[in-house]
């Protein structure tokens, strides 16, 4: 194994032991595996805040088993923890904070297995699609527990849904692909988006309307503040020790890696850990998510489910796209929107735009400040709309805005570079 | 009978989009340096083909070392088969080597006297044979 994959192993291991153990310290076990086991059976769809729902505890269990299991499956796939596996796993555990579950996950994972074999590919070859898309998840926590039929039909009823959603996913997946050309870093939040659009619709041809929930917890946990610290810490120690003796010369070459990551677009697929090195990812990693956290932390924005979901959704993509570089402009613009509709930027609605938003950052890296400056800007303005079209079945409500902002200003700027005379 | 000639044109189908999106990309890349000549060339075998592609702007070595670390990416099956899809498609942008380098069984860089460069590339399925192409194989 190379080292610089090593050490990534060892940063996602030691975060979910993390999670874990804080999930222990927070208080009685016994209740909080109760609350654990009820948050399976819980309504999952945008926005549940499982830590209003069920407390801290519980909800880091669940973070814990979800981050455990994407990670079994790379294992069990054969591969190996790398920039685009990590952006997979904090994107699973972030929204395991508010929708994913165990139960909800495991249905989309078999059938987009199961789409690989159908056109004889390896399961491994849709691994990122298969973790990506428990985006869905809240599909089958509705059907089993919703919609008011009898278990017995309800739960294989469901798990079939879920194969069934998880066989068509990649094919969407990488049809939507093309649409925005690797621009939007939520490429399975749009695919997703889609599919919600038809299960809604059907729902309502049915005469049973979807509509988003809205569990949105104000408190702020002593436990929850420190876990976005912990995981930078851990992420420093992990560089100063992947060449133990050598700390300072470590961390000196991990700051010239993360320039480097700075002069790159970040649009799909852009492994930084690949590209440049594990240690630059693991700083950039570092210093995205330490920003954003200061950030909210400066703004009294609640650390509830969704914020932290964000913001492990935002370290986990500081491996595969994210920069301080191209994430700022698109932040700044969604900004600007806020304040020019009167929005207010602690609402649960700009806030989560403010830290998934940066979905667009390749827009920024690839054409400059003032693009991304007018993709966060436009994505605000359409997000707000796009949760009610799939009724909250798509928990990357943010990458499907993004996804279709990125697709209107990809296709102006093909249109202009390819029609305008020399 | 019939049903073995359909899958022989599936597959050769297959193989014919791959060699375009492989040789669109790799043109995609050429053309952003703004070459006055450039050439690719496509040489077919059983179980593989190699694509030489030629053009005429000089680079630094850093700029070749660049051009080899994109190419010379491990193979990720997980990668190639989701994004490696845009390859050739998606041309909005920088080209992106390691795309190509997901697909590749082995590469070539090498400087010309007329002061560009020469990438070759060998590309094959699980059969392939790199000792046909006279390469070395990749570890």
């Amino acid at each position: 194994m190379v080292q610089g994959t090593k050490t990534l192993k060892v940063f996602a291991v030691t975060v979910m032991l993390v999670l874990l153990l804080a999930g222990i310290i927070d208080g009685d076990v016994g209740p909080a595996v109760q609350g654990f086991i009820r948050l399976q059976v819980t309504p999952a769809r945008l926005v549940s805040d499982f830590v209003a729902v069920e407390g801290v505890g519980a909800t880091l269990f669940n973070v814990a088993a979800v981050g455990f299991l994407g990670y079994f499956f790379l294992l069990l796939n054969g591969l190996e923890i790398t920039g685009a596996a990590l952006a997979a796993l904090f994107t699973m555990m972030g929204f395991a904070f508010f929708g994913k579950t165990l139960f909800n996950c495991i249905p989309i994972m078999a059938g987009v297995s199961l789409s690989a074999l159908i056109v004889k590919k390896k399961p491994r070859d849709y691994a990122l699609i298969a973790m990506f898309g428990t985006a869905m998840g809240p599909l089958i926590t509705f059907l089993a527990f919703e919609v008011g039929v009898k278990p017995v039909f309800a739960l294989p009823g469901s798990f079939l849904i879920g194969l069934g959603i998880g066989i068509i996913l990649p094919p969407i997946a990488i049809a939507m692909l093309r649409l925005h050309q690797g621009y939007n870093l939520y490429n399975v939040g749009l695919t997703a988006g889609f599919v919600g659009l038809f299960t809604a619709s059907i729902s309502h041809a049915a005469g049973a309307d979807i509509l988003p929930l809205s569990m949105w917890g104000t408190e702020r946990e002593p436990l929850l503040i420190a876990i976005v610290p912990a995981i930078v810490l851990i992420a420093v120690v992990c560089i100063v020790a992947e060449n133990p003796g050598h700390g300072h010369s470590n961390i000196a070459q991990a700051g010239r890696d993360m320039l480097k990551i700075m002069t790159m677009s970040g649009r799909l697929p852009s492994d930084f850990s690949d590209f440049v090195s594990s240690k630059g990812a693991l700083l950039n990693a570092s210093i995205i998510g330490l920003l954003f956290w200061i950030f909210m932390v400066a703004l009294g924005a609640p650390l509830n489910g969704p914020v932290l979901g964000g913001l492990f959704t935002l370290i986990g993509f500081a491996f595969f796209g994210k920069h301080p570089k191209n994430v700022f402009p698109v932040v700044l613009g969604i900004i600007a929107a806020i304040f020019v509709f009167g929005k207010s930027i602690l609402a649960p609605g700009p806030l989560l735009a403010i830290l998934f938003g940066t979905a667009l950052a390749p827009l920024a890296g690839e054409f400059g400040p003032v693009i991304g400056f007018v993709a966060g800007f436009l994505h605000l303005v359409i997000v707000d709309r796009t949760g009610v079209w799939h009724g909250g079945m798509d928990l990357y409500n943010n990458g499907f805005a993004a996804g279709l902002t990125a697709t209107l200003i990809v296709s102006i700027i093909d249109w202009y570079k390819s029609s305008k005379s020399d | 009978m019939a049903v073995n000639r359909k899958k022989g044109a599936t597959k050769k189908m297959k193989r014919q989009e791959l060699y375009v999106q492989l040789i669109s990309e790799l043109a995609n890349y050429l053309l952003h340096g703004n070459p006055k000549k450039m050439v690719i060339s496509l040489h077919m075998e059983a179980d593989g083909f190699h694509i030489a592609a030629i053009d005429d702007r000089p680079r630094t070595d850093s700029e070749i070392a660049e051009i080899e670390h994109s190419l010379m990416i491990q193979q990720r099956p997980e990668l190639a088969s989701y994004y490696g899809t845009m390859v050739g498609h998606d041309l909005l942008g920088t080209a992106r080597l390691e795309m190509i380098g997901w697909q590749i069984k082995g590469v070539k860089l090498e400087r010309i006297p007329e002061g560009g460069i020469m990438i070759n590339l060998w590309i094959g399925s699980e059969g392939f044979d790199p000792k046909m192409f006279t390469l070395e194989q990749r570890t």
